[in-house]
């Protein structure tokens, strides 16, 4: 499906709730943010996945992109470091979200929580180092 | 001389050991605390090993005191306890999570039921963190209790943290990421320059600057960023009365000295430093550098505050340093695939990764010389027993070990720890 950013997507039929494509973390978007280096269908595609795996707590809610096991690059941080975790918030708690990736080192609320990182940890996509190494704020290898 | 290491197998997450009880955190959420005095003893199969084992792991302090250090110079005497260590380097102490099970000394669901980020415990209370907030609840409980530390923790502050660091007096600095450095402080008398963060806890906000982990140098807190420069944040003694005009001392906020300047650096590049006591550490492109830092520099005396001790290569296949600590055995440096231990005595050990956890315990009364590694499927304990041989002003890496630090009176810190653990027991081998 061609999607358009900054205009609510309806996923009836794929996920509860409706997805926001922010020009804000796009190329050419705020240079403050973190990027999306992935396509408009693989960032969708990475929010259906969270909410449906349900890796989400409260108005938060965290996504990877996985291939084979293997977490991939999703964007990247205003210093042009490679990201590969995503965050996606329902700011008006009216379940309407929009994401972004998130830099798990720099800011401490894009770090997934505890027992999200469990769910990947056991599911085979981070090791139980990594999992420490993320909720430390530490730099690894994802 | 090699360390020696007890291997426990199960999947853990965090650990601390504290007045002869071991804690473990497993992957599953349960916190478990054996009987670490049992434990060790368990493995003494000889009466010629007895003394050895119990300086390894249950009073790591002993061989500390200046009266014994004297006798160390004699080299008969010397010879005599090396070959003691020497004896119990090469058996196998392992365990597997069955043969662990006798020495349970309680069990429950890890307190909040979330896993820790990370975990200290001090004065008898578990202080744990996770993206709840920053809690505190009983610990070192009674065997009567139903459970060995409180299940129903304090929460004392929602900050998302991401480590918690204990001083020897009563204060936890909190590593708050682009939140900041901040303290718990549980002093009689609080700073009259911090602002206050918390109504309900004493917590303040020293630094606005990224903090991923920090630790205490004297007085002050090293702030180490991963992303940022780190910095050496000062303290100093402000005397003001109190109603009753008697002296106060207060400890104030006083200035942060980044670490370019302390290790008079001008490459932009990043690279991680940390700092504990009287040494100051920050990775390079090949290893580290060590800075000696005294806090009582005698400027008129030629003294200097920061003085370059030196450099420490490390192979390159271990990866960029990513963390580091320092107990008075040595350095410990994680790299991107291994920790490795640069002794005191210039020895070099390497654990391979992935590594979960390591923690060291250099504020402790007994187990300073321990260091907890967590791997996928086992703990390693390891025990490290050169640095007794050591002369210890003129050791350029691990912590200075100091006279006061092994005193047995009473003192103000909270470690004075398992010293009543083990004699309350009655049951050590000799």
């Amino acid at each position: 499906m061609p999607y358009t950013a900054d205009t609510e997507i309806d996923l009836t039929g794929h996920a509860i709730g409706n997805y926001i494509i922010s020009s804000q973390h796009r190329r050419r978007g705020n240079p403050n943010k973190s990027i999306w280096t992935i396509n408009f269908d693989d960032e969708v595609g990475c929010f259906i996945q969270a909410i449906n795996g349900n890796w989400k707590t409260g108005t938060e809610a965290w996504g990877v992109k996985v291939i084979g096991n293997i977490l991939q690059v999703v964007g990247l941080n205003n210093d042009r470091q490679e990201l590969k975790l995503a965050k996606f918030v329902d700011g008006t708690n009216t379940n309407v979200w929009h994401g972004y990736p998130a830099d798990y080192m720099r800011k401490a609320q894009d770090r997934p929580t505890t027992n999200i990182l469990k769910v990947w940890v056991n599911r085979g996509y981070l090791t139980k180092a990594k999992m420490s190494k993320i909720r430390l704020g530490q730099s690894c290898n994802l | 001389m090699q360390p020696v290491k007890i291997t426990i197998k199960g999947d853990y997450y965090d650990c601390q050991i504290y007045r002869g009880r071991l804690y473990l955190w497993t992957f599953n959420g349960d916190l478990k605390v054996y009987n670490w005095n049992d434990l060790v003893q368990s493995f003494i199969k000889k009466e010629t090993d007895k003394i050895a084992m119990t300086f390894c792991f249950l009073d790591g302090n002993y061989l500390y005191k200046s009266s014994l250090i004297e006798l160390f110079k004699d080299i008969d005497f010397k010879k005599l306890l090396l070959d003691k260590f020497t004896q119990i380097e090469r058996p196998s102490f392992k365990l597997t999570e069955k043969q662990l099970e006798k020495f349970l000394f309680g069990h429950q669901e890890t307190p909040t039921g979330i896993l820790p980020t990370d975990t200290e415990i001090y004065s008898n209370k578990l202080y744990f963190i996770h993206e709840g907030g920053l809690f505190s609840g009983s610990a070192h409980r009674a065997k009567s209790e139903k459970f060995p530390v409180s299940s129903r923790p304090s929460k004392l502050w929602d900050c998302n943290l991401l480590s918690i660091k204990a001083n020897k007096y009563p204060q936890l600095a909190l590593s708050g990421g682009n939140e900041g450095l901040f303290e718990l402080n549980m002093a009689t008398s609080l700073p009259s320059n911090l602002q206050r963060v918390e109504q309900s806890s004493p917590i303040f906000q020293i630094s606005k600057s990224h903090s991923s982990f920090s630790n205490y140098s004297y007085l002050n807190i090293y702030n180490t960023s991963l992303i940022e420069n780190s910095f050496l944040a000062m303290f100093k003694w402000n005397i003001t009365k109190d109603k009753n005009q008697r002296d106060k001392p207060l400890r104030d906020y006083d200035t942060n000295i980044n670490d370019q300047k302390i290790f008079n650096v001008k490459n932009k590049r990043h690279f991680i430093s940390w700092g504990i006591e009287d040494k100051i550490y920050k990775a390079n492109e090949g290893g580290f550098e060590i800075i000696k830092y005294n806090n009582y520099a005698n400027k008129e005396k030629g003294e200097e505050t920061f003085t370059r001790l030196k450099s420490v290569d490390l192979h390159a296949w271990k990866g960029k340093v990513i963390n580091g600590g320092t107990a008075y055995f040595g350095n410990i440096v994680e790299s991107e695939n291994a920790l490795v231990v640069i002794q005191s005595d210039g020895r070099y050990l390497t654990i391979p990764g992935p590594i979960t956890r390591w923690r060291v315990y250099p504020r402790s009364m007994n187990y300073e010389n321990h260091l907890h590694v967590i791997l996928d499927d086992r703990i390693e304990i390891y025990s490290f027993n050169h640095d007794y041989f050591i002369n210890q002003q003129d050791k350029e890496i691990g912590i200075q070990f100091t006279a006061e630090k092994h005193r047995r009176t009473p003192r103000t810190s909270y470690f004075d720890d398992t010293d009543e653990s083990l004699y309350d027991n009655g049951d050590l081998p000799f």
